[in-house]
């Protein structure tokens, strides 16, 4: 079927002077932007230097070495292993700290544990800077060490609970989390909501009729909706992105996520105004599908059966995708989901165009 | 505006409708809900630039008639060619040709008059200058910036009208286009289609203005219960249908008593003679016989 771009180009301009004489879709949009800037705003900061905590079992001219050496550096901070708080035989440390453990000294084989937060263990490194040429200088050579090297979560069960407790959400909502979840939001509102809104009302009216009733194609009133929506959805994903997350603005993978999911939840807003008559009843049919949906979302926890008609829905590809997406440029290959999401977003579109066509436009 | 002035697709439809007399042809069109029968085997047809009246009580299937004639809804049988095309196969050759101002306002109710109109002037390809001329000719110039929202009942069916003749099409169906007028815009519409009956626009209108149809229309068709009753010109229902009637008013027995008497029958016409004859201070009225009388008499024969 053609799509003729004169009258893509009239009924997109149409629906956004449309959205310009709406200031409640405009409200809700910036709302959304404003709620991004607060988060950006609130995060705490990241702090440049964490503190490094050095355990020692035993007193020894060692230790004392180390302290003398360490005492114009207050990040650093030499303690004896009875004077941290344990958990299980591990030490806990607070979540954003590191530290060196002197397990056993010379002349039994030392065995010195470096615990650091995170996934990079190269945050030690501005420590090991000053650890190995004291302790190279208290022994005049490089001695032989038992090294072991972990994440500070990596340790026993009871250590990672107890430090749970110490963190606070923040910090567990980091900002590809909290970006992850208002691109979700932005997204539903500007493709879904909006498109069950506008053209729920128009088709109660009669105004999408007369329309379809012009020489435009009812085919060319929804693709210019699909237009309007995208580009409404990527304009309030840059200023979010942006906002949050400046550094995934390169990543390939997220633009692919958030255009098909966009494509995704417009088709479905397509689907429940093409069901319904009136705006009311699109509203209840949406209501209706997201409790659907996160019905069989807490299902699929339970029964197989489910996890299946899960995996058919696009939404459940959607969040891992644009969170990993937002934390690294996925290599397309790699990235399996996308596909799946591709195929699952096809369907809905190649049935969100067949329900249009043969009622969705028609009073 | 001259037909040149319109895109090449439009006057490839528009030089088909020259060599045409029967623009709308319905044959044995059929139209159901389900088990309800809507339209059954309706078969009329309406010729270029006729005014053509669509009336019927209220369920007789006239606006589904018009759906069906604008591509609205598929019909569960028979026959309908509008300006040559098969509807609904080749419904998107019929868009350009006609206009459907429907029962109910659909505009887009946060746009002004003006941009409601630029917006349709721009998917017809019509020169922006119509919407001026359109919106001076349903006096609405004075209106045209305000929102829709802000509109009276009659400027928003005004609107509609003026929206719908646009781009100058070659059909223009109307779903009782002077509800809600008043009697000025009332008579400002009733000149307005005429006129464009009389410039070769077919008119095709439902209403249930009885004297709005003897006024206007060139020929009338009657719907009952989906069926057509009968088609012709008003003037033709009215003399073949009307009932010469005469009321009597008298006094006897300390009140007034009062007659209709059907001077079409023997009977009635004996009873007159007598009272004429017999009892003083008669006052006589006939009964002019309008189309209205026509269209409840032939409805109400309908549903006996």
């Amino acid at each position: 079927m053609i799509v003729r771009p004169r009258f893509l180009k009239i009924l997109f301009n149409r629906e956004m002077l449309r959205l310009r004489k709406n200031p409640s879709a405009l409200l809700l949009i910036g709302l959304l932007t404003a709620i991004s800037l607060l988060l950006s705003l609130s995060r705490p900061a990241p702090k440049p230097v964490m503190n490094c905590w050095v355990v020692y079992a035993n007193e020894s001219p060692w230790i004392e070495q180390l302290r003398r050496t360490a005492q114009h550096n207050k990040q650093i901070r030499v303690v004896a292993m009875s004077e941290v708080k344990s958990a299980s035989d591990w030490r806990v440390y607070p979540p954003t700290d590191c530290a060196i453990e002197i397990l056993s000294e010379p002349p039994s084989k030392p065995v010195i544990r470096f615990l650091y937060p995170g996934n990079d263990p190269n945050v030690l490194s501005p420590y090991l800077q000053w650890f190995w040429p004291a302790t190279v200088e208290h022994f005049g050579s490089t001695p032989s060490f038992m090294q072991q090297t972990f994440p500070v979560t990596g340790s026993s069960r009871g250590a990672v609970m107890e430090r749970l407790k110490q963190s606070s959400l923040t910090d567990l909502m980091n900002e590809e989390f909290v970006a992850t979840i208002l691109l979700i939001i932005v997204l539903f509102v500007t493709c879904c909501h909006l498109q069950v809104s506008f053209t729920s009302q128009d088709r109660e009216r009669g105004t999408l009729m007369a329309l379809a009733l012009s020489p435009a194609k009812p085919t060319e009133l929804l693709v210019s909706r699909y237009l309007f929506h995208l580009s409404l959805a990527l304009s309030a994903s840059v200023v979010i992105i942006g906002i949050l997350r400046p550094t995934a603005f390169g990543h390939l993978s997220l633009w692919l996520t958030i255009i098909l999911a966009s494509g995704g939840m417009v088709s479905v807003g397509t689907v429940i105004a093409s069901l319904s008559r009136t705006q009311s009843a699109a509203g209840v049919l949406s209501l209706c599908y997201m409790l659907v949906g996160g019905v069989v979302f807490y299902l699929a926890t339970k029964f197989s059966a489910f996890a299946t008609l899960k995996e058919a829905s696009f939404e459940s590809h959607c969040f891992p995708l644009l969170f990993l997406s937002l934390k690294q440029n996925l290599p397309l290959e790699r990235a399996p989901g996308l596909l799946k999401l591709a195929g699952i977003v096809g369907c809905w579109t190649v049935l969100s165009a067949w329900l249009f066509q043969q009622r969705g436009w028609r009073t | 505006m001259t037909n040149d002035q319109f895109p090449l697709s439009f006057n490839a439809s528009r030089n088909r409708l020259s060599s045409m007399t029967d623009l709308i042809t319905l044959d044995q069109l059929t139209v159901r809900f389900g088990r309800f029968v809507a339209v059954d085997g309706l078969s009329l047809s309406v010729r270029k630039g006729e005014l053509f009246g669509f009336l019927g009580p209220n369920g007789a299937g006239k606006t589904t008639t018009i759906r069906v004639l604008i591509g609205g809804r598929k019909p569960s049988s028979g026959r309908v060619d509008v300006a040559g095309f098969r509807m609904p196969q080749q419904f998107d050759q019929v868009k350009p040709l006609f206009g459907y101002v429907p029962d109910t306002e659909n505009h887009i109710e946060e746009f002004t008059g003006r941009e409601n109109l630029e917006l349709f002037a721009r998917l017809y390809e019509a020169p922006l200058s119509e919407v001026g001329r359109v919106l001076a000719k349903l006096e609405l110039s004075e209106a045209a910036d305000l929102p829709v929202r802000a509109y009276s009942k009659g400027m928003r069916r005004k609107l509609l009208i003026a929206r719908e003749i646009l781009h100058r099409p070659r059909i223009l169906y109307l779903d009782e286009p002077t509800a809600n007028l008043d009697a000025h815009s009332t008579d400002l519409v009733r000149r307005m289609l005429r006129e464009l009956a009389a410039d070769g626009t077919t008119v095709f209108l439902t209403t249930h203005d009885m004297e709005e149809v003897e006024e206007i229309c060139d020929r009338v068709a009657i719907l009952c219960r989906g069926r057509l009753v009968e088609c012709d010109t008003p003037s033709n229902f009215v003399t073949r249908h009307a009932e010469h009637k005469v009321a009597v008013q008298y006094e006897a027995n300390n009140a007034t008593q009062r007659e209709l008497l059907n001077m079409d029958h023997e009977t009635e016409r004996a009873r007159l003679a007598h009272i004429v004859q017999h009892i003083a201070g008669v006052r006589l009225h006939s009964q002019e016989f309008r189309f209205e009388d026509v269209f409840l008499k032939l409805t109400g024969q309908a549903y006996t």
